[in-house]
């Protein structure tokens, strides 16, 4: 059966929810699944939807840039929903002098959430 | 008729610029656009008293560089620069926003521009509504600079690669 990308949203959820799972490490880590969940989102939907992504390149640029040239309506905002999830990304993933903190997890989370809704409505399904 | 005088990227002369020469452009990008913020900005930097205000937007070195030799990439910037420096770009209370592209140094192959945006106060959902509206100014500018481009394919790439992120 299929990994379900809504988990990675649940296990973030989970650990800004409490505080005892709130180490470095684990707050770094939701940041990233937030990300990811957001990621493998849309290029299910995309697919889903009939959008060609070119699997030759990059995922998280073609997601990217397959949001970025599309013509529903908000589809450029998703575009920028993804970028500033994936600046979070990196800075928890890769850069350790970043802070980073619960705040940080809640404004990925708050990001994810609305980036999913708002896919879900401009791909319909 | 008073119209908004359109921000412009200076142009070198020179066919390159070497890092402090790049450097010294994109500062002097700061300086250029119009409106009151930017002078007083300009200002505030000079008498070291205070903070710069809002429209103040700034690119990197490496970026200005590459687009003081490529017309398509200074059509793309000057685009970029002129929609921050708008009125109603303005309105959005921008404190700073900072243009670069990011590069794949393995594969040596370009990525994406990014526009880092830091807006004055607001909360989560305010500030993620006025990215959304200065998108839409910047798309409107982007289109433009698309339609009058040299390479209109080169900068319609540009544009699909370039992203807005928000500090938040």
């Amino acid at each position: 059966m299929a990994f379900r990308p809504e988990e990675f949203l649940e296990f973030a959820a989970k650990i800004h929810a409490e505080p005892a799972l709130q180490s470095p490490a684990g707050v770094r880590t939701a940041v990233s699944r937030c990300y990811y969940f957001a990621l493998l989102t849309a290029a299910s939907l995309l697919s889903r939807s009939g959008e060609e992504l070119d699997r030759s390149d990059d995922v998280h640029e073609t997601v990217a840039r397959t949001l970025s040239r599309g013509s529903k309506g908000t589809w450029r905002e998703l575009g920028d929903d993804l970028a500033d999830m994936n600046d979070l990304r990196i800075a928890a993933d890769l850069d350790a002098e970043s802070k980073i903190g619960i705040d940080t997890l809640a404004h990925a989370l708050a990001i994810a959430r609305m980036f999913r809704d708002d896919l879900v409505r401009c791909l319909g399904h | 008729m008073n119209q908004p005088c359109p921000a412009k990227v200076l142009v070198s002369t020179e066919p390159r610029l070497d890092a402090t020469q790049a450097y010294l452009w994109a500062e002097t990008i700061q300086i250029l656009l119009p409106k009151g913020p930017l002078s007083n900005c300009a200002q505030d930097r000079a008498t070291n008293t205070s903070k710069c205000s809002k429209g103040v937007i700034s690119v990197d070195p490496a970026l200005a560089a590459r687009a003081s030799a490529d017309g398509v990439y200074r059509g793309f910037v000057d685009a970029v620069a002129s929609a921050c420096a708008s009125p109603e770009a303005e309105a959005l209370e921008i404190a700073k926003c900072h243009l670069a592209e990011k590069r794949d140094l393995e594969r040596h192959s370009w990525l994406k521009l990014i526009l880092r945006v830091d807006f004055t106060g607001g909360d989560f959902a305010g500030k993620r509504g006025r990215r959304i509206a200065l998108r839409r100014i910047l798309d409107e500018r982007i289109g433009a600079a698309e339609r009058e481009s040299d390479d209109p394919e080169r900068t319609g790439e540009m544009a699909e690669r370039f992203f807005i992120t928000v500090k938040w």
